[in-house]
């Protein structure tokens, strides 16, 4: 066996980072003088957005930042330096004494490798033997039925919280100091989410987490530090956090969790702007067939917003394409404005509402849903150019109407010949919903229209749907976050498994 | 406030200069130009025509005057490799200019009818890609006679049903793209998401794929050529200059060498620029 590197603890905390920044191979500084510590046994959640460096700090942590980055100032795990470590140091670090949760459970795992072999790996990079009664033992604590069986299956045949938690095994096994786990939970609904971080409380060791949900880890972690723009602007105990939060940037956090309530008012007796009867659809045949939307009945009226929450996978997105008549259904029929848009009976669309900007949709991918070879201006105003409008305009006058719509949307500053990658992704999604505009639909189908965006830029985006309502656009919004979609829809429909629910849960 | 993701920074890069960045970049552009001067400024200076014959100097090795030496007829090799080469090269980028043309015209048409169309046109790709191209070139110049323009007629055929099927599923892709979708609720016409949204992210690609295919298409026309279906005597071409130069390879390997580099140099420029290419716009 080779030797090892000690690492001694003489002091109460397990790691320390001093006054620690990273700059990365282009310049881009992703952690600003960053200091904080983990006392043995504490958790500190750090949370913050995405680009806000919390991933750096806690790759750094273990040494894993790629080449040709620069840390400066020092991170002590016990009494070791790891800012430039030797490889071998770090080597025996990982496992022994910092144990691992990556985000993405799938990725995490060789998808060609048993999930035996995975866990067993714990052992194998340290030249020890896997005590294999011990590992089947672990799973079979943390509810894996039958663990000796399944342990021998490969990733694809468990589901993500499953290998959520067998990865947590994983990173336990050599009951390290300290876990750090970057987004654990992110990859699982909200029930699992609670659980797994119990789980990772439950381990004797300190735990350094990293997540963008503030309401979750405030349940669990003991201190919290706010993570923005590469800085730590706040760090106490969780009751100082939530209760007296002093930065601005932790109030807009909180603020996300119970968000502000977007009144708007539609008339019960307004014209129906959308109904689908018995709509379904189905891929596949025979034996293999699976049904991702079951007979779902929606109606929808001038001004109306309905919500449709779910699980991932439940068929939410494909009701979204049918309504939208994106996708044909397999059965049923949808109603555009009282004409027959769609049916199940034929492939052909049957009215021609369904392609003149009656409907428009937004994706969840800002970036995505607009072509990334044309400045902006061109994109806002692509639904002018659609033939069934006789009006021309030349390019100086739709410059002019970009610059108008833009500016309703906030976009006031942003250069018209701008490409989409030189905006951020809630411009993308700004532009996307001022072309939307510009079309004047009647029927605005969102998919997960703010999940890509960070809290600030979401509420922007929900008061810009609001008011789009309030114009007399019926919107159907999709989401997995019930308290968004209670803040701006006057109904929500739960769906399960393809099924819709006939009632609102909501009102 | 919603400016500062760090991902931003990176993406405003273009690139321009992602590709320009890659060292194989660079070399594949300099090997290039050193390549362009010889083909068409040197014969501009050369004081001598390539066909100009001097049995004087016959099988001459090379020298001052004649830096890469004179073959049997003593005419100068050096003035040969540089119109050969500009018959080479630009066969070879007219047989990709014409493959592209064609390829993305069948390819997103078939893409965008769908249908049995596109089953048919696919399967009859699939048949012409069963057969080996230079076997398929060959029976193309069978067909045709001999002859340059016939070789490169015959490139493009061999070649023509790769790039279809390609073009086809690239289209078929944008064709699902989200910016696609809201164009088509919109109400614009297939004609103006063809020309606007799908022509020019699959030419994008296309463009990428051929670049990485010029290597091949210089080989494929000096091969041709050296089996003496392309250029005839006593016009220069690198193929058909191995070929002539392979009866003397004992006492004048020079002639051997001179071509064979060029064909070299030019495939090894064309791969790396191709790869920089494809690196830079998958980064």
């Amino acid at each position: 066996m080779p030797t090892r590197v000690k690492i001694r603890f003489m002091k109460q905390t397990v790691i320390e980072f001093q006054n620690v920044s990273v700059v990365y191979a282009d310049g881009f500084c992703a952690v600003r003088g960053v200091s904080f510590e983990i006392g043995a046994g504490e958790c500190l959640a750090i949370v913050g957005e995405s680009g806000s460096g919390k991933t750096t700090i806690s790759r750094a942590a273990l040494g894993l930042l790629p080449k040709g980055v620069t840390v400066s100032g020092s991170i002590l795990v016990g009494e070791t330096e790891i800012v430039g470590a030797s490889e071998k140091i770090l080597r025996d670090l990982r496992g022994l004494v910092v144990g691992f949760v990556a985000q993405e459970p799938f990725s995490a795992f060789n998808p060609l490798a048993r999930i035996y072999r995975h866990i067993s790996e714990a052992w194998r990079v340290h030249h020890l033997n896997p005590p294999k009664n011990l590992i089947i033992a672990a799973l079979e604590k943390i509810g894996i039925a039958d663990a000796e069986k399944s342990s021998r299956q490969y990733p694809h045949e468990w589901s993500g919280g499953m290998l959520q938690r067998a990865e947590i095994v994983a990173a336990k096994a050599h009951a390290p100091r300290l876990i750090i786990a970057d987004e654990p939970t992110s990859a699982l609904d909200a029930s699992r989410a609670d659980e797994t971080l119990t789980m990772l409380r439950e381990a004797k060791s300190s735990l350094l987490l990293v997540s963008h949900d503030i309401n979750l880890v405030a349940k669990h972690a003991d201190r919290i530090a706010v993570c923005f723009r590469g800085k730590i602007v706040e760090i106490g105990t969780v009751r100082q956090i939530i209760e007296n939060p002093k930065h601005f940037y932790t109030k807009i956090l909180l603020a996300a969790v119970s968000p502000e309530k977007l009144s708007t008012t539609f008339n019960n007796r307004a014209e129906i702007v959308l109904e689908a009867k018995n709509l379904s659809r189905a891929y596949g045949h025979g034996e293999t067939m699976t049904e991702a939307v079951v007979t779902a009945n929606i109606r929808l009226r001038r001004g109306e917003i309905v919500g449709i929450c779910g699980a991932s996978g439940c068929g939410k997105s494909t009701l979204l394409r049918l309504l939208a008549t994106i996708e044909t259904p397999s059965g049923g029929e949808v109603f555009l404005g009282g004409e027959l848009a769609a049916s199940g009976e034929s492939a052909k669309l049957l009215s021609k509402k369904s392609r003149s900007g009656f409907v428009m949709p937004i994706f969840q991918d800002p970036l995505s849903s607009l072509d990334r070879r044309w400045a902006i201006w061109r994109t806002v105003t692509e639904p002018l150019t659609a033939k069934h409008r006789n009006e021309k305009f030349s390019r100086s006058e739709r410059r002019e109407i970009a610059r108008r719509v833009l500016a309703e949307v906030g976009l006031n500053e942003v250069d018209l010949e701008a490409k989409p990658s030189q905006l951020s992704v809630g411009q993308c999604q700004r532009v996307a919903i001022a072309r939307a505009l510009l079309a004047k639909p009647a029927l605005l189908v969102a998919d997960e229209p703010t999940s890509a965006l960070d809290a600030s830029v979401s509420k922007t985006v929900l008061r810009l749907l609001a008011r789009i309502a309030a114009h007399g656009t019926a919107i159907v919004i999709v989401s997995h976050d019930e308290t968004l979609l209670a803040s701006l829809c006057h109904q929500i429909l739960r769906m399960q498994k393809g099924v819709l629910s006939e009632q609102s849960v909501y009102n | 406030m919603d400016n500062f993701s760090g991902a931003n920074f990176l993406l405003k890069r273009a690139k321009s200069r992602r590709f320009v960045a890659q060292k194989s970049a660079r070399l594949g552009i300099l090997i290039a130009c050193l390549l362009l001067v010889l083909i068409l400024i040197v014969p501009l200076v050369l004081p001598f025509s390539p066909n100009e014959q001097n049995t004087g100097e016959k099988l001459s090795a090379p020298t001052l005057r004649h830096p890469f030496g004179t073959d049997q007829f003593g005419r100068d090799v050096l003035a040969r490799i540089a119109v050969g080469g500009q018959r080479s090269l630009g066969a070879a980028a007219m047989v990709l200019t014409l493959t592209l043309a064609v390829s993305l015209f069948l390819g997103i048409f078939v893409g965008m009818v769908g249908g049995i169309l596109e089953s048919v046109a696919m399967r009859v790709a699939d048949v012409l890609l069963a057969l080996p191209s230079l076997v398929l070139a060959l029976a193309v110049v069978g067909v045709l006679g001999v002859g340059f323009e016939n070789l490169m007629i015959a490139l493009v055929v061999s070649s023509l049903a790769f790039y279809t099927r390609l073009t086809r599923s690239y289209t078929r892709l944008a064709g699902k793209r989200q910016d696609v979708i809201v164009a088509r609720l919109a109400g614009i016409g297939w004609t103006r998401i063809i020309f606007g949204h799908i022509l020019p992210d699959v030419f994008a690609q296309m463009l990428i794929v051929a670049t990485l295919d010029l290597g091949g298409t210089i080989v494929g026309i000096a091969g041709l050529s050296f089996l003496g279906l392309g250029v005839q005597p006593p016009d220069a071409e690198w193929g058909a200059m191995l070929n002539e130069s392979r009866l003397f390879f004992t006492t004048a390997p020079w002639l051997l060498l001179a071509p064979a580099a060029m064909i070299f140099l030019s495939v090894v420029s064309a791969n790396l620029i191709g790869n920089a290419l494809r690196d830079a716009d998958a980064g």
